[in-house]
């Protein structure tokens, strides 16, 4: 286990650069501003030279990480592009994997119910097959969500233009924080009545022998509250690929990016279910009662406030 | 039994795996729908800061998106007509998120100016991408003493991400000096005037 962090980190540290190799080989070069428009009324309209004024420019991680995603999105058009001229294998091949890979970067960005997961998992004694199911539905939802919504859009809904789509996708936020905040609202209440498998008043259960429909059926609801927000990226590439005729191509990419997604949200998942039950295992007796219970009512609590932001953000953006 | 320093280590193994845990996803920032490259242009005369152009260059993949919605005649160029249906799809409902522009005054809001001259182009050399263009008047006249500006762009429903790719600034017309100039990439600008 302490040798294999190292090297785990070492593998993702050099994937990271060859993706950062890639994408500036293959990126375009950020446009030089466009020339200012001619200036209204003004008697001197006359440049001002600002050479000599000390500009400090402030770059922090977070300008590099939207630069990373404009480059990848600037990326997937091109390639978009060339396929609209005339199927090539080798691009189909360059766009696909590409995805897959600017998948796990876009999945670690905002937006991908991770930190819900993660809550999720702090507070409930869960396996890695719960993992491994909540991480396919939350991921398979999220794309196939924005695959619907998308041909929605060019068809019966063809009618809602420009901002007015974003609005829809606002309202879909809405709706997920909702079903995020009824969910923690649900397992707090039965976890205080102790009717949930953490107290001592009902039988615990054998999570190994839960069937393999069970599981999924039990990790659904969840799965939908957080997954039912349909991907913007997936959903601009559906929507540009069924406007250039090769719709087929948009899926291909969409999948590579569902897979990416799954692989980032199944690592966060164990993640959070070993790190759980390596302090619940090292701790002394008594303290495991009292590190249990602040885990379950902290993992309860934050779906519940993330349920409520999840609202808030969606409700200002309606109305 | 494991010596002192490792029993510490452990521990603090532990709780570095938690705290990355809590604080990996960082930001509850919702999904960036589209990117824009945002620049300013300030204009100044004799009696005082008269307003600011702005222009904002989209993303590849958001642009296409307008130039079908909207360049209805395919010639990826916007006629009077299409500028209209853009504004109208893609601008005027800003209004009610402050055209995604806030300024400040010596630490002071001030409520934006009525957006004018709006219009949208394609620039067909690189990647087809959309700028819009539109001028905000201030009207603010000088102060005797030095005043502090601030702008900042910002979507509050964290649809939209922004970029100041500005490395300095844009001033037009009269003013006397500007200084403490300093451009956010995150998309924000200030400056002093006088």
């Amino acid at each position: 286990m302490n040798g294999f962090v190292p090297i785990f980190n070492r593998k993702l540290v050099f994937i990271f650069l060859l993706f950062i190799i890639g994408i500036s080989l293959f990126a375009q070069v950020p446009p030089p501003p466009p020339p200012p428009p001619s200036s209204p009324n003004l008697s001197n309209p006359v440049q001002v030279d600002t050479n000599s004024v000390t500009t400090v420019v402030k770059r922090g991680v977070f300008s590099v990480i939207k630069d990373i995603q404009l480059k990848g999105t600037t990326f997937i058009k091109h390639q978009l592009d060339i396929l609209r001229n005339g199927f090539s294998f080798k691009t189909f091949l360059i766009i696909t994997l590409f995805s897959l890979v600017y998948g796990i970067f876009h999945t670690l960005g905002p937006g991908h119910g991770k930190l819900i997961v993660m809550s999720f998992f702090l507070r409930d004694n869960t396996e890695k097959a719960d993992a491994f199911a909540l991480s396919v539905i939350v991921s398979v939802i999220h794309s196939s969500a924005a695959i619907i919504l998308a041909i929605l859009f060019q068809s019966i809904l063809s009618s809602v233009k420009g901002l007015a789509q974003v609005r829809v996708e606002n309202g879909f936020t809405l709706f997920s924080g909702l079903l995020i905040l009824t969910l923690g609202i649900v397992y707090l209440i039965m976890h205080i009545k102790g009717k949930d498998h953490h107290s001592g008043n009902i039988k615990k259960i054998d999570y190994k022998k839960i069937s393999t429909q069970g599981r999924w059926r039990r990790n659904l609801a969840v799965g939908l509250s957080i997954g039912i927000v349909p991907c913007p990226l997936s959903l601009t590439i559906m929507m540009l690929t069924i406007v250039y005729g090769i719709f087929w191509i948009g899926i291909s990419s969409v999948i590579s990016l569902t897979i990416a997604m799954v692989i980032v949200l199944y690592i966060i998942s164990i993640s959070t279910i070993k790190s759980r039950d390596l302090v619940e295992h090292d701790s002394e007796k008594k303290k495991k009662k009292g590190i249990m219970f602040l885990f379950n009512y902290s993992g309860n609590i934050a779906l519940i406030v993330l349920g409520f932001y999840f609202v808030y953000k969606g409700g200002i953006a309606l109305w | 039994m494991l010596s002192f320093s490792k029993r510490v280590f452990l521990t603090m193994k532990k709780n570095i795996i938690l705290l990355l845990i809590l604080i990996l996803p960082v930001s509850l920032f919702a999904h960036p729908h589209m990117s824009i490259n945002a620049y300013a242009h300030y204009y100044f005369d004799k009696t005082g800061f008269t307003g600011y152009y702005i222009q904002w260059i989209f993303d590849p993949l958001f642009s296409s998106q307008i130039v079908y919605e909207c360049d209805i005649d395919n010639n990826l160029s916007f006629s009077d007509e299409e500028i209209k249906e853009v504004e109208s799809y893609y601008f005027e409902r800003l209004d009610k998120y402050n055209y995604y522009t806030f300024i400040k005054i010596n630490n002071r809001k001030v409520p934006l100016g009525i957006p004018s001259n709006f219009s949208a182009e394609i620039d067909k050399d690189d990647e087809n991408v959309v700028i819009f263009t539109f001028y905000v008047p201030l009207n603010l006249p000088y102060d005797t003493v030095e005043t502090n500006f601030e702008m900042d762009f910002e979507d509050i429903t964290n649809y939209t991400a922004f970029i100041c790719p500005q490395r300095k600034l844009s001033v037009y017309g009269d003013v006397n000096k500007i200084s403490n100039a300093i451009i956010n990439r995150l998309g924000s600008i200030s400056f002093t005037y006088q």
